[in-house]
């Protein structure tokens, strides 16, 4: 039972790195542009 | 509302006529019928597992595997031709495109179902042609099941390049309910329970068809706008 | 504010609210399993309710969300309202990746197998499969506009297959009842663990918020930088 514990907060958790290092990458090569929304 | 049917009528035919020309996709889903019903007949110890249990699941495995086959042909025909585009060029409206596969495709599927329905009883030794008629109907409505949802889903990935796999990834899912009250139905059936005991599964498959044949059709336009 | 900044501040306000919703998520992992009794026919693995339960129920949310999110993009055409459904569906799948595991987990000790076929399971597998399906759709198609619109159409026929699985499932249970019929249902519960599931429940939802924020945020970061290469190539 506590491995279902542990499975579902590192799911969890690396979903939440997975976002994180996404739009790290997304961040560092789009530039600010001219396009307005 | 008569071009519409008209204009389907038309659509339906030509692919018709064009599988009727050659035969392939045909031939092969009989070929597939054949093999699949033996491997599955081979594939279990006979003395621990009659021929009738199962039976439901080897024709019901054998009829989602012909609807596949004909949904693919129907499409990468259009694609080798590039005659969507001469279609989508003409006046008829675009649900009549939906309608017309959608016809072409049952009658396709159909003819496989009934050449591989007899095969079947032959290699099952299934007691059928007692409940014949009931058997028809719920394989006519199982079947229109995968066809509306497949002739959908088939418009879209046929433009992709992976289609052939990426119509079953789409459509497994879909086929779930109707094939499920199609084995349970032809189960029963063939235990000799009368239709009022299957009316739960007869109606799960009725709203289903209504359901999506509905939203296949309606949303088919979706697909085919450029 | 141009878009792209507008959408960074998304992403970062979506990683508060996640960070915000693991911490609750500590918070109830140890309201769970300190200080919620044990059940007294299930034992210790009945636990695990507090977490699969509320994973079920952020799955749900996200094909609902996906689902009317798509009729709505049909509608209005604004490609906004895409990415947002297309970030459900992918949030979808890690919630439901958790109820897909968590369950098998827990069935084992009290039905002996590591898969029951009972409705939520099954209807959670095939929505899996379907958001699975989705995605990699969107991963075949490139242009943004056959993207939306196609991925519109596997949302909203996604959405009313599910309860179409779960009553197929449910029918073929009535007839096959599963080895032990599964009562936790929350009325019969009593107030302390209520108060666990529901604010596990909470915490669930915050989370699936947080998620949907920054994966929203990244898809529009992708898309405005996929415009801009496009606009310096052409």
């Amino acid at each position: 039972m506590v491995a279902a514990y542990t499975v579902a907060a590192t799911i969890l958790v690396i979903y939440t790195v997975s976002l994180f290092v996404r739009l790290r990458a997304v961040g560092k090569r789009g530039q600010d542009s001219r396009l307005d929304g | 509302m008569r071009a519409l049917i008209r204009a389907a009528w038309h659509i339906a035919v030509k692919d018709l006529a064009i599988e009727w020309r050659t035969k392939t996709a045909f031939a092969s889903g009989l070929v597939f019928a054949v093999l699949v019903l033996a491997v599955l007949f081979f594939s279990r110890d006979p003395t621990a597992v009659s021929s009738q249990d199962i039976a439901p699941g080897a024709i019901w495995v054998t009829f989602t595997f012909a609807s596949m086959l004909g949904l693919n042909r129907a499409f990468l025909l259009e694609r080798e031709q590039r005659a969507l585009d001469g279609i989508l060029l003409s006046p008829a409206p675009r649900t009549a495109v939906f309608w017309g596969k959608f016809v072409a495709n049952l009658a396709f599927v159909g003819a496989i179902q009934a050449v591989s329905l007899p095969l079947f009883v032959l290699f099952y030794d299934v007691p059928i042609w007692v409940r014949l008629p009931e058997l028809v109907l719920v394989i006519v409505m199982a079947t229109v099941a995968f066809v509306a949802v497949g002739t959908l889903l088939s418009a879209m990935v046929v433009r992709t390049r992976y289609a052939e796999l990426m119509l079953p990834l789409l459509l497994l899912p879909f086929l779930v309910p109707p094939l499920v009250s199609g084995v349970q139905v032809t189960a029963r059936l063939l235990e000799g329970r009368p239709l009022s005991d299957l009316s739960g599964w007869l109606r799960l498959i009725a709203g289903f068809d209504l359901a999506f044949v509905t939203l296949a059709a309606s949303l088919f336009h979706v697909v085919l706008d450029e | 504010m141009t878009t792209r900044d507008r959408a960074r501040r998304i992403g970062r306000a979506g990683m508060a609210v996640t960070l915000l919703g693991l911490a609750g998520l500590a918070g109830v992992y140890v309201r769970a399993l300190a200080y919620t009794p044990v059940e007294r026919s299930q034992g210790a693995a009945q636990k695990i309710f507090y977490v699969h339960v509320p994973a079920a129920w952020s799955a749900l949310v996200a094909i609902s969300v996906t689902g009317l999110l798509s009729i709505l993009y049909l509608w209005l055409k604004d490609r906004r309202i895409d990415l947002a459904a297309a970030a459900s569906a992918e949030v979808g799948v890690a919630f439901a990746t958790i109820m897909l595991t968590t369950g098998p987990i827990w069935g084992k000790p009290i039905w002996g197998t590591w898969w029951t076929w009972d409705a939520r399971l099954t209807s959670t597998l095939f929505l899996f499969l379907l958001f699975v399906g989705y995605l990699v759709l969107r991963g075949v198609l490139t242009d943004p506009g056959i993207r939306g619109r196609f991925s519109a159409v596997i949302g909203i026929m996604g959405l009313v297959l599910v309860p179409f699985i779960h009553l197929t499932v449910y029918l073929f249970r009535t007839l096959h009842p599963a080895p032990i019929v599964l009562k936790p249902s929350a009325p019969s519960l009593p107030g302390v663990m209520l108060v666990t599931l529901f604010s596990s429940l909470g915490v669930f939802t915050v989370l699936y918020v947080g998620f949907m924020m920054q994966r929203y945020a990244l898809g529009l970061l992708r898309e405005l930088r996929e415009e801009e290469l496009a606009g310096a190539a052409g």
